[in-house]
């Protein structure tokens, strides 16, 4: 009898392990070819001289990356840029997010309005966003009545706030939609309990709405972060290879090093990217982990 | 053996990315052509015809000296590529080690080139070969193209730039210009000064320049190379210097020097040597020099050096033809050969006769030739009437003679740097006549700032 069980768990397992590798065969492969196996090849292009005689030089094409101005201010910017987006858009979505969960006038339309800039084509809203900031704009047409001389905005310093409304306006609608998910989720007894104990708002909030969002709050924050290396998308839209110094972001780096094929240059600060990214993350889902585990 | 399986799948994917990878690298295409042949290939865009013709002779003549080799010229522009496309695929095949064997450098980024060790070093095969006799060619030029001591880029000929103007007008106003020590707000005093209603009904009749646009005029005045150090990876388009060229071009802008109607090409055949008095002129050799001087109608011209204000930019020469060995070629020397060739006093003979302009031959002698060939040339031009010959004086033969010997500087455009110069000056003329300090200042600040990324990407 026993046998037969276990012949017969054998044969699931067997069966299994061929349903796995059927499942999960092509998205390996794939990963692995366009993804892993190139990121590796990028490493070791890393670390040699060039791509024809390829001698080793260990750490020179790092040294040489840091040693580039541009390549240290596109890391300042890029990280100044995240350090800026990342919690406002967690913050002001979080805060619409328990606003129009609330029963307020026309809910559905405004949570319809506020996911519709997802959906909207890049480059449809590169030309509105032009329209608005650029010399001859809808901005300087509005501070033209106040006597101020036009400005082309993406060509001043204040460029970043402009790439940061640009970042919002498009990013803010799906953080908003996982927060309501979140929102949803949280049972309705916590409120009321708390209620009965006489807990205020703000007691309710961090105690109840906030520790139970924290794995929502992760998903968001790593999103927020992807999402600002997107950005680039529109900048380069808009102001092309070499945009002002303030938005001149990693991409713009690697970008134009692709672009002239400076393969070295390209791969160590993809490489540095890739790295300084998965310590992020791996300090969120710590972070995670500890809250986490205290909740349930 | 899950594990290992993975494993294994995992080192045949490597295995297949890495050999797809070389294969790419390994195969340039035509390296060997028909009957089994090695093949020389060669890259340019936009030369002329005269270029072209000399060019098959020259391959006619290696292919012959060497039986094994066939020469493949290809000049992207004959097979419909614009400058970007040409530029784009060069590139994608100097990085990756293929590429020709030889390329024209003239539109290429060529000091990004040199500093990635694109180009081999000519000094070596110069210095190596005792049939290449150095003293032959104009040596300050060879000196002026050289990049950290070594040069990569040989001028095949060259070309210089200059400003001409009408000898009446400046005999009429009893102007004499200093061209040694001009600089550009030297040349606008004089332009406002020449910019005049001669008959007195109130229009004015005769204009400093033809009619140009912004674009054009800052080409012409201000010299992108001129304020970039790619040795020290520097530039200074924030310096006084620049701010004050922009606003000598607004002043150009706002006082309307420039003729409302008439552009240079419709001058050409205009009969008055008076409506315009200055415009800029390209020199492509000494017949390209006879060509300038009469180009516009009526009256003669005379050259003047461009007006600088940067000691760099006076002795500038350009080349439309100079030649690079890909570093990378496995026929290093037969480039070499084929470049000899095409140095070679015969062929510079033949860039000396041409009938289509091409440029001064960096041969001392061929050049002697072409001005000979010039002096011969019986040209008439028809002149109220009558015809009268047109010739070359002293004054424009030694005006050259003297450019030449104190050349010290090839110019190397960057079309990328040129994009971003142009781009923001045209952002600072667009829609306006004029703009404050502040305004230039803010534009030399933000064209050093992306230069700067630029070069030290």
């Amino acid at each position: 009898m026993s046998k037969a069980l276990n012949r017969h768990s054998l044969s699931c397992k067997k069966h299994d392990r061929m349903a796995i590798v059927f499942f999960l065969g092509p998205s390996i492969i794939g990963y692995s070819v366009f993804f892993f196996i190139p990121f590796l090849l990028g490493i070791y292009y890393s670390f040699v001289d060039n791509m024809f005689a390829a001698n080793l030089v260990w750490l020179d094409n790092y040294i040489a990356l840091f040693k580039s101005s541009s390549f240290r201010l596109a890391a300042r910017n890029t990280l100044f840029f995240t350090c800026l987006c990342v919690p406002l858009n967690v913050v002001i979505s979080l805060l619409l997010a328990m606003l129009v969960n609330q029963k307020i006038y026309c809910r559905s339309v405004f949570r319809t309005l506020l996911v519709s800039p997802l959906v909207i084509p890049v480059a449809s809203v590169v030309v509105f966003w032009r329209i608005i900031f650029h010399e001859s704009g809808v901005m300087n047409a509005f501070f033209s009545f106040l006597d101020i001389v036009p400005i082309n905005w993406l060509n001043t310093d204040w460029s970043v706030v402009v790439i940061l409304i640009i970042y919002l306006w498009k990013n803010i609608g799906y953080s908003l939609v996982l927060f309501l998910a979140g929102l949803q989720n949280i049972p309705a007894q916590y409120y009321e309990s708390s209620y009965i104990d006489g807990a205020n708002w703000w007691t309710r909030f961090t105690k109840i709405t906030l520790v139970y969002l924290t794995p929502t709050t992760f998903f968001v924050f790593i999103m927020s972060i992807i999402n600002s290396f997107k950005v680039f998308r529109e900048v380069y839209l808009m102001e092309g290879d070499y945009p002002h110094a303030k938005i001149y972001m990693l991409q713009h780096y690697m970008n134009n090093t692709f672009a002239s094929l400076d393969y070295q240059k390209l791969t160590s600060a993809a490489f540095i990217m890739g790295i300084v990214v998965y310590i992020l993350v791996f300090i969120l889902f710590v972070f995670e982990k500890k809250i986490s585990k205290d909740l349930w | 053996m899950r594990r290992k399986s993975l494993c294994f799948l995992l080192i045949l994917l490597i295995a297949a990315n890495i050999m797809a990878c070389n294969k790419s690298i390994s195969t340039t295409e035509d390296t060997v052509g028909e009957g089994g042949k090695d093949v020389l290939n060669f890259y340019c865009f936009d030369l002329t015809e005269t270029d072209n013709k000399i060019l098959e002779s020259a391959a006619k003549k290696f292919e012959n000296e060497h039986p094994g080799m066939s020469v493949n010229i290809k000049d992207f522009e004959e097979q419909g590529y614009n400058i970007d496309r040409y530029l784009n695929t060069v590139n994608v095949e100097l990085m990756s080690g293929k590429g020709p064997d030889i390329i024209s450098g003239t539109y290429l980024p060529a000091v990004k080139y040199m500093e990635k060790n694109i180009f081999a070093n000519l000094s070596e095969f110069m210095k190596e070969d005792t049939t290449f006799d150095q003293s032959k060619y104009f040596e300050n030029v060879i000196e002026a193209g050289k990049y950290k001591g070594n040069l990569y880029l040989l001028p095949v000929y060259f070309n210089i730039r200059t400003v001409v103007a009408s000898k009446e007008a400046l005999d009429d106003m009893s102007i004499e210009i200093n061209d040694d020590e001009w600089g550009l707000k030297d040349l606008i005093s004089i332009a406002e000064k020449v910019t005049t209603d001669i008959d007195g009904n109130g229009v004015i009749d005769r204009y400093a320049f033809p009619k140009i646009d912004i674009q054009a005029l800052v080409q012409m005045f201000i010299a992108t190379e001129n304020f970039v150090d790619y040795e020290h990876k520097t530039s200074y388009f924030n310096e006084d210097e620049f701010i004050e060229l922009l606003e000598l071009l607004e002043m150009f802008h706002k006082e309307k020097l420039t003729h409302t109607k008439l552009s240079i090409d419709k001058l050409i055949s205009y009969k008055d040597s008076q409506v315009t008095v200055f415009n800029g002129g390209d020199i492509d050799g000494y017949r390209g020099l006879l060509g300038t001087k009469y180009r516009i109608g009526g009256g003669e011209r005379v050259f003047l050096k461009m007006p600088s204000s940067t000691k760099q930019g006076r002795n500038t020469v350009y080349s439309k033809f100079m030649l690079g060995v890909n570093n990378h070629s496995k026929n290093k020397d037969y480039a070499w050969e084929f470049i000899k060739i095409l140095m070679s006093d015969d062929y510079q003979r033949l860039y000396a006769d041409a009938s289509s302009i091409a440029g001064f031959p960096m041969n001392k002698e061929a050049c002697d030739v072409q001005l000979r060939n010039v002096k011969m040339l019986d040209w008439r031009l028809k002149d109220s009437g009558s015809w009268i010959p047109v010739v070359l004086n002293e004054g424009d033969i030694s005006f050259v003679k003297q450019y030449i010997e104190n050349i010290d500087r090839i110019t190397y455009y960057d079309t990328k740097i040129e994009n971003i110069v142009m781009d923001e000056i045209g952002s600072l003329f667009k829609n306006k006549l004029s703009f404050r300090k502040k305004d230039a200042e803010d534009v030399a600040r933000l064209i050093q700032n992306k230069v700067m990324l630029y070069l030290e990407e």
